[in-house]
């Protein structure tokens, strides 16, 4: 019809997953001590906080912190989900992920941890460490 | 993308995954991620946002669809401006589904209700500044339904058998009338 409808059209397109993808790219976890991830497998509303594990448990976001421990604690309570984040300065993280998305848990994740949102987007060379934080 | 990225960007407290649907205690169905900060320990949750007019929205009924415009019962048209802008952003562009908290079918209503209200003229500060107003676009526009733009109405112009052939078609049977602007068309 005409480009306003263009814009339109294109503008109700909602894609969290590219945000999501960077996000997730920007993770460091040096300043984080350990990590405890806890949901019940059967709450319909894990399904973040398993993208975020699984997020964490990457290569590349693994060889930022070796020592980071990540501990999961698989419940059987119907509980929503949590996620506790002890930073090595003793300040400690709590998410409550129930209506969450992974896009938010990760961008606001890198927020308070003082790293930028978002990571850089674009080829890394493969051999190549995280992006340090600025 | 990148335009999406940035409306995003400015949108924290809504981006946060809506099953606005399936809400039924908070007429808004709005949240918001909230911290909260308690000593050395920070609590990111995601709350319910309760509305400062609580007595105007609409109630949730029980109806096969709780969306706000299938609750409001009333057809949303193009000139409804005020309720049009609230599922729209700056630039004149409407919200992702998955934000406004609409049916699919009352989405594809709203994105056509404000691509009329913009060819109309009723959004001059949101619209494109290069909208295409060439031709008949020129002209105010007035639409009956929100499904006006995709019907094309043909003018026929009758030829001149239809003023010359006309015979009696039977006993009793008038002539074919010629309509009374014949002469215009």
């Amino acid at each position: 019809m005409c480009l306003m409808w263009q814009r339109i059209r294109f503008g109700v397109k909602w894609k969290p997953a590219e945000m999501q993808a960077l996000a997730v790219r920007g993770l460091n976890l040096q300043k984080v001590k350990n990590i405890r991830v806890s949901f019940d497998p059967f709450h319909p509303n894990n399904r973040s906080l398993r993208e975020f594990w699984a997020a964490l448990s990457g290569p590349k976001v693994k060889t930022t912190n070796p020592q980071c421990l990540v501990k999961v604690d698989i419940r059987n309570d119907r509980r929503p989900p949590y996620f506790e984040a002890n930073l090595a300065d003793g300040h400690r993280l709590v998410f409550k992920t129930e209506h969450m998305h992974t896009m938010d848990i990760a961008m606001r994740f890198n927020r308070l941890l003082g790293l930028p949102e978002l990571g850089q987007p674009g080829v890394r060379s493969k051999n190549a460490p995280a992006a340090p934080p600025k | 993308m990148s335009l999406l990225l940035r409306v995003l960007r400015v949108l924290p407290p809504a981006s946060a995954a809506q099953s606005a649907a399936l809400s039924t205690s908070t007429p808004l169905s709005l949240r918001k991620i909230q911290e909260t900060v308690e000593g050395k320990t920070t609590t990111v949750e995601v709350v319910d946002v309760q509305s400062d007019r609580k007595q105007k929205l609409i109630p949730v009924r029980d109806e096969h669809c709780s969306c706000p415009l299938c609750r409001l019962a009333v057809k949303v048209s193009y000139e409804d401006v005020l309720i049009l802008e609230q599922f729209m952003r700056k630039d004149g562009t409407v919200l992702p589904k998955q934000l406004t908290g609409l049916c699919f079918g009352q989405q594809l209503r709203l994105e056509r209700c404000v691509m009329q209200a913009h060819w109309c003229g009723l959004f001059p500060d949101r619209t494109l500044p290069g909208f295409d107003r060439t031709g008949y676009k020129k002209y105010a526009r007035y639409w009956s339904d929100d499904m006006d733009m995709y019907r094309l109405k043909h003018n026929v112009v009758k030829a001149s058998w239809f003023y010359v052939k006309r015979y009696d078609v039977g006993k009793g049977r008038p002539y074919p009338k010629i309509p009374a602007n014949s002469a215009e068309t």
